[in-house]
């Protein structure tokens, strides 16, 4: 025992010196400056970039060393961006985050005149990006589509809409999202609503619509979906028969299981934009910029699209593309299939309250 | 008949423990990222893992910190229960209660709570920031096993040590110590592993700007957990297994007589 | 043994060595205490107009709400739950334990701690690649000609996920009790013509109490909070509280709202912990089966 308490000891005692001499322990200071280099603190979400870029970047760029974090969700970076001191500089937030710290003055304006590589993104932020279109504050890195994902062996409808979702022949296969934006949005959409409903009616009517299919509902989940529909086979009694998803979460699970198809119902969905900005804080401004230019030149941007399979804005990256990922619906979805979508809006806290108490009905149910 | 009861007892407990691990490691060399369907063997998540810059930093900031806020919570709790035994009953209530207070709290107040006590203190977020908040939440877990230890203590010998004139920290370390070493070491192993998991806490007191392993895997989430993540358990498990294999057979090739002495 | 217990403090031989517990009340003051003011100051504030700060119960009243208490016996039901099994499983190991050499046993009980340096996420799915309807299990009950299972989301599946992550929470307290105990006692009980179920119900079970006790802490209190094992096994047809809190903190960033629900819980979770340990006392520890 004793033996065993000594060699940890050790252990830990040779930690604690390298520690203190190790340059990591004192990270994080956006102006730390060794040798001259200046870090842009940037905070992504996990496994969203090729591991190849930042080594790229900062070997075109040797006066700034990119220090990446991640965050799990949005809510979550926000807190981290947005407390007194913090040390983030570039954040990739989605559309209704990007909203909301617009709003709280958090995000500084780009000099979009001064990025080479924002002609390759204008097109797509000005049809798409209703928030920001002409890329003031944000920078889109990835785009996407929220559809179903169901397999073909038994699901066989010829049109899929959402009211699949709702079927009783399906009844213990059904997947549902578990977010409150997301799972509600499906069901402000299906009663005829704008997945951005404001009305409180509308909403409580959405919740109601969802109380009402929990029974059918096998289970409510985010990533693990993809776990769940991969492994969808018609031979194995209840077995997952489709699934509400995220199109880059689809490309990934129609690779493991080729009896799946993606589908974006006519009636209107959500479309998700991640774009990059720079928080107002931030005293490396014109270096977080140089990056985010970087991030979108097309070779690079088609780089990351193609490790995520998250789609990319910007055409121009289409032709570094792979082919087959090209084909895949889910990454590259017809334009006029997107003619109904919406992307969220940030929601005041007041509105916000009444999706809180229509999904509690629903978990309470 | 009963002894092989116990064997079997014991036997499947433990693969309840390490089915998963098996599964993991199983999953390391899958080609898919999925872990729900095996498509081919493949070792690229582990090339892919030698060549992610972000893992080798957040492994080397996990396993730091988890060792240093482990053993400053073992010593911090050891004295404190050690401290806290001649209390009267209803103060020592109180201090437990308190003590209960970290490991009730869901992880996210504990998190935010901190990073606001931090801001108000105006210390920097980062790598030190990180290792007070796991020293926090790993004391409860100490106190919680040395406490049933120093319950149990002979405490006539101590007394005996204090009679024959030893000062209380000399009766302490030759008398106590040995007396609730298990507890010790229960409570720093336990800390170690809660320190080592931990990602709520951990995000929020680091504020983005140092990140642990379990930071940097729970951030995958939303685009999927890459497998190089297995690939890193699988070769953490069998680094820490041979170390075990290591530490045993030296010990047990030691000659009896010292081995006595040392319990 | 009473008479120990009622020993007065000036009895006490530890009453030199109290200043050893001063690092860890300032410990306590810094980073325990002045967080948890924080919290409660939350819980009783909410930001008016004009952002000034004022006092209010309505986060407090809100938080009893049949809503939220539902979700809390709920969480408390599951975590209690975990807690008996854990126990009635891990007794015997730690019993086992320390019946074997002690190098031996010392090398199983780091065999039992080992899996939970893997992450606390991917064991998660690892069980889920396992329980799935054409996991691993399946397909072998389906090899050997029975009917596959349905084991994932269900509320068993939680439970059976709260157990595997808090089992050896409860091994180890018990264990290190158990190593040190004194066998004399059962052997005389038995000479006294005691049976083994006698010795150990009166015997073994109250000279490992503190053990228990520590084991119950252990495992209880972080139950209580736990969220992504109901999200990846139970399917999240029902939220806990861990759930709720985080929710408010996040997705509604209703600070506020979400500490009084964090002050309640820790109050609530604390008084049943507090009741458990009186209890026991008047038992003698048999009260706890």
């Amino acid at each position: 025992m004793k033996k065993t308490i000594s060699v940890l000891l050790a252990i830990t005692l040779t930690i604690c010196i390298l520690v203190s001499c190790s340059p990591a322990s004192g990270s994080g200071n956006s102006t730390a400056a060794s040798g001259g280099q200046v870090t842009v603190n940037f905070l992504n979400w996990g496994d969203y970039i090729d591991p190849t870029v930042i080594p790229l970047f900062e070997e075109e760029n040797p006066d700034v060393k990119i220090n990446m974090t991640t965050a799990p969700s949005n809510e979550e970076m926000y807190v981290s961006a947005s407390t007194e001191g913090t040390q983030i500089d570039v954040v990739l937030p989605s559309e209704y985050m990007i909203q909301r710290m617009m709003q709280e003055n958090m995000l500084a304006e780009l000099d979009t005149s001064s990025m080479e590589n924002y002609q390759y993104v204008k097109e797509f932020a000005q049809a798409n990006c209703g928030y920001d279109p002409n890329c003031t504050y944000s920078m889109p890195y990835s785009w996407g589509t929220f559809g179903i994902i169901y397999n073909t062996e038994i699901v066989t409808e010829e049109e899929i809409g959402w009211d699949i979702l709702f079927d009783e022949k399906y009844k213990g296969q059904i997947l549902m999202y578990d977010s409150i934006r997301d799972s509600l949005g499906v069901a402000l959409i299906e009663l005829g609503y704008s997945l951005n409903s404001r009305d409180e009616a509308e909403i409580s009517a959405a919740g109601s619509l969802l109380v009402d299919q929990k029974p059918l509902v096998l289970a409510y989940g985010t990533d693990d979906l993809r776990m769940t529909m991969s492994s969808s086979d018609a031979a194995i009694p209840n077995s997952a028969a489709m699934a509400v998803m995220y199109a880059g979460d689809a490309v990934y699970t129609m690779q493991d299981n080729d009896k799946l198809e993606y589908v974006i119902p006519q009636e209107g969905a959500n479309i998700f934009v991640d774009a990059l900005c720079i928080l107002e804080t931030s005293d490396v401004k014109e270096e977080a910029q140089r990056f985010i230019d970087f991030m979108m030149r097309p070779d690079i941007a088609a780089l990351n699209a193609e490790y995520t399979g998250y789609s990319t804005p910007e055409d121009a990256a289409l032709e570094y593309i792979d082919e087959e990922i090209l084909q895949n619906y889910a990454f590259n979805p017809d334009k006029e299939d997107l003619v109904n979508c919406e992307y969220y809006e940030h929601l005041d806290q007041e509105v916000l309250k009444l999706y809180e108490a229509a999904w509690m009905q629903v978990k309470m149910a | 008949m009963a002894r092989f009861f116990k064997q079997f007892y014991l036997a499947i407990i433990l693969i309840f423990m390490y089915l998963p691990i098996g599964a993991l490691i199983l999953f390391s060399f899958n080609e898919s990222k999925s872990m729900a369907t095996w498509t081919g063997f493949s070792t690229h998540w582990y090339e892919q893992l030698f060549h992610d810059p972000i893992i080798a930093e957040a492994l080397w900031v996990t396993i730091s910190v988890a060792l240093l806020s482990a053993l400053i919570a073992t010593v911090i709790g050891t004295f404190a229960v050690i401290g806290m035994d001649s209390l009267r009953k209803k103060t020592k209530g109180v201090v437990l209660n308190l003590t209960y207070v970290p490991m009730v709290n869901a992880d996210i107040v504990m998190g935010i709570s901190l990073l606001l006590l931090f801001i108000f203190l105006n210390i920097p977020r980062g790598y030190w920031t990180m290792l007070l908040a796991h020293i926090t939440f790993n004391i409860p877990y100490v106190i919680f096993s040395v406490l049933p230890k120093m319950r149990q203590m002979d405490r006539s010998t101590y007394e005996a040590a204090l009679d024959m004139g030893a000062k209380p920290s000399e009766a302490v370390r030759k008398v106590v110590f040995p007396q609730i070493m298990p507890g010790i070491v229960t409570g720093f192993i336990l800390a170690f592993t809660m320190s080592f998991d931990d990602f709520m806490i951990s995000f929020f007191t680091t504020q983005g700007t140092t990140q642990n392993l379990s930071i940097y895997i729970y951030s995958m989430a939303r685009v999927g957990i890459n497998p190089m993540i297995n690939a890193l358990s699988a070769i953490m498990f069998v680094v820490v297994i041979v170390l075990l294999i290591v530490v045993n057979v030296r010990s047990t090739k030691k000659p009896k007589r010292t081995l006595q002495r040392e319990y | 043994m009473k008479q120990a217990l009622h020993k007065n403090k000036m009895n006490n031989p530890f009453v030199g060595s109290r200043a050893f517990a001063l690092p860890y009340y300032a410990w306590l003051a810094i980073f325990i205490i002045a967080p948890l003011i924080l919290i409660v100051l939350y819980a009783f504030t909410r930001t008016g107009s004009g952002g000034v700060t004022v006092l209010t119960m309505e986060n407090i009243v809100n938080a009893f709400s049949p809503t939220y208490m539902t979700v809390f016996g709920r969480s408390a039901l599951y975590a209690l739950a975990a807690t008996a099994i854990c126990l009635a499983l891990g007794y015997p190991v730690a019993y086992l334990l320390s019946k074997m050499k002690a190098n031996r046993a010392a090398i199983i009980s780091i065999l039992f701690i080992l899996p939970m340096w893997m992450n606390f996420l991917l064991r998660t799915y690892a069980w889920r690649a396992l329980l799935d309807n054409s996991g691993i299990i399946n397909q072998l009950l389906m090899a050997i000609g029975l009917e596959p299972v349905q084991f994932l989301y269900t509320g068993g599946a939680v439970l059976f996920g709260l157990v595997y992550n808090f089992l050896p929470f409860m091994i180890l307290p018990i264990y290190s009790v158990f190593q040190k105990m004194d066998t004399s006692y059962a052997i005389a009980a038995q000479d006294l013509g005691a049976n083994r179920w006698q010795t150990f119900w009166k015997v073994t079970v109250p000279l490992t109490k503190s053990g228990i006790i520590s084991g119950i802490t252990m495992v209880f209190m972080p139950a209580m909070t736990t969220f992504v094992i109901t999200r990846l096994l139970g399917g999240s047809h029902f939220m806990m509280y861990g759930d709720v809190i985080e929710m408010q903190f996040l997705l509604m960033s209703e600070w506020n709202f979400g500490s009084a629900l964090a002050v309640i819980m820790l109050l609530l979770t604390i008084i049943f912990m507090w009741v458990m340990r009186k209890y026991d006392k008047e038992g003698e520890g048999a009260a706890l089966m």
